[in-house]
């Protein structure tokens, strides 16, 4: 059996059915006036905390022949900057120095051709290092060399190692590039870059582990003893252009070195139109 | 520099019958290798191609290429000129080979430039049988008797026309294969002329100083 409540038990006026009636018409109707309310304008940005600078975007890069081309220039000077840190450490024998005072007489050669190039078709001459490519891989690389177990041994693998990825990146770019003339004179120093890495990697290695990598020789070892990556003077059938692996330094607490890959230049890497140096 | 390229190829389907179409890729080029060398001939064109594919998926993986066009007349036959340099250089090969010449590195030397040729005919539909009889009646002796320095020779005039080639060729992902045999025949010279005992010499491994082969 029910039993209700009687309503002497409730005040008069405002019973809980009411307010609730009438607290659900409220929100209702104000839900319905703010959606056809007028924008009156405001702020609609996410709130911000603290007293830090606005953050200001980057321009839109457009990505053409001559950045292609300032970028390749700006890894040339990359590379003949960390020839130069490792001239500076002593960390080539005297019949390798003779291989990389070369190189980087090559590679200031090859960043003024591409200079011209980049001048020749309305752009501007990026005579300096890769700013991202630097602090992404030479400085860290050059750190580990520095503070080697063996400098001579990591300063000829981080040689062959930078230029492998510019024999890479330029045939990498063959592909962005439009203009066909501008892909001849690219791979002109693509072609260059492939020469010294194969020569580098025929003095290193080829007495030991033969000119062939593993790819073309089921014998060929990719790294040897002490997990070291061995150049091959001809690595695989066709000329590559992916990433180009790094170990070099002492071994660490935790009984490994440091190691990275080196990759063909992007999107982060590459040197706008409206970078300068 | 123009920030995209006008193509102006012509399609494919229009020009079928510049090409040639009555051999099968993988078929041996000559009718009168023995069985024997009909089935070397026979892996080793297989194992070229798959070489050619795998090589022309990873070098299509990494790119943005740009917008791709057709082959022109005038870009095949140039495309179908480099084939038959690379088919001619496998023949060169073989001829030092069977002359005596150090088997290992020759054969893959003739492996590889077989490779290119496949991938010459993956690109462009041709098939990678013939070879440049002129350049191969010039070289062959030199290959049968001094066989580093002819290959050296020839390998860097491989270099330098394919690099004059880019200098033709619209296509994107044509120029991407092309770009790749530079770069690896590039690394032939190297290779040769270690092997000739000139290793450190600085202007003969650095500088190709070989003349690219008169284009059609």
């Amino acid at each position: 059996m029910i039993r209700r409540r009687t309503t002497t038990d409730t005040p008069a006026g405002i019973d809980r059915r009411t307010m609730l009636r009438n607290g659900g018409l409220a929100v209702g109707v104000g839900a319905l006036l703010s959606a056809c309310a007028k924008n009156f304008g405001g702020d609609t940005a996410p709130g911000r905390v603290g007293v830090a600078d606005e953050a200001t975007s980057l321009p839109d890069g457009e990505i053409n022949d001559v950045v292609l081309v300032r970028t390749m220039q700006s890894l040339e000077h990359s590379v003949a900057e960390a020839l130069r840190l490792m001239t500076e450490a002593g960390g080539y024998s005297a019949a390798l120095q003779t291989y990389v005072d070369r190189f980087a007489a090559d590679h200031a050669a090859n960043g003024a051709a591409l200079g011209a190039l980049a001048e020749a078709n309305g752009g501007e001459s990026y005579a300096c290092p890769n700013t991202w490519f630097m602090s992404r891989y030479v400085e860290p690389m050059y750190g580990a060399v520095a503070s080697s177990d063996d400098v001579q041994r990591d300063c000829r693998a981080a040689t062959h190692a930078l230029e492998t990825m510019l024999a890479h990146s330029y045939q990498f770019l063959v592909g962005l590039t439009t203009e066909p003339e501008h892909r001849r004179q690219m791979m002109l120093l693509g072609a260059s870059a492939a020469r010294r890495s194969a020569m580098l990697a025929a003095q290193a290695s080829a007495g030991t582990h033969g000119y062939l990598g593993p790819s073309l020789n089921a014998d060929a070892p990719e790294t040897d003893g002490l997990g070291f990556p061995i150049p091959y003077a001809v690595p695989s059938t066709f000329g590559r252009v992916d990433q180009v692996p790094v170990v070099v330094g002492a071994v660490d607490d935790e009984g490994s070195r440091f190691s990275t890959t080196l990759q063909t230049p992007a999107e982060n890497t590459f040197v706008y139109d409206y970078l300068s140096c | 520099m123009s920030g995209s390229a006008h193509y102006v190829g012509l399609h494919r389907s229009e020009h079928a019958d510049d090409r040639e179409r009555t051999t099968p890729v993988n078929q041996s080029p000559t009718a009168t290798d023995t069985p024997d060398t009909e089935h070397d001939g026979l892996r080793r064109r297989l194992m070229a191609g798959g070489l050619a594919a795998a090589a022309l998926g990873v070098i299509g993986s990494r790119t943005a290429s740009a917008a791709p066009n057709e082959l022109s007349a005038r870009e095949m036959e140039l495309l179908r000129f480099a084939q038959l340099l690379e088919l001619t250089a496998r023949d060169l090969y073989d001829a030092a080979t069977a002359a005596g010449a150090p088997g290992p590195l020759w054969e893959a030397m003739s492996e590889q430039h077989e490779a290119y040729a496949q991938a010459i005919a993956s690109i462009t539909g041709l098939s990678a049988t013939g070879r440049n009889d002129a350049v191969y009646d010039a070289q062959v002796e030199g290959f049968r008797t001094d066989s580093v320095l002819a290959a050296h020779a020839l390998e860097s005039a491989a270099a330098a026309t394919h690099t004059e080639l880019l200098a033709h060729i619209t296509q994107a992902h044509a120029a991407e294969v092309i770009a790749s045999i530079v770069s690896s025949e590039s690394r032939h010279c190297v290779v040769l002329a270690d092997v000739a005992g000139l290793g450190t010499n600085l202007d003969i491994n650095l500088i190709n100083s070989a003349d690219p082969l008169e284009l059609p």
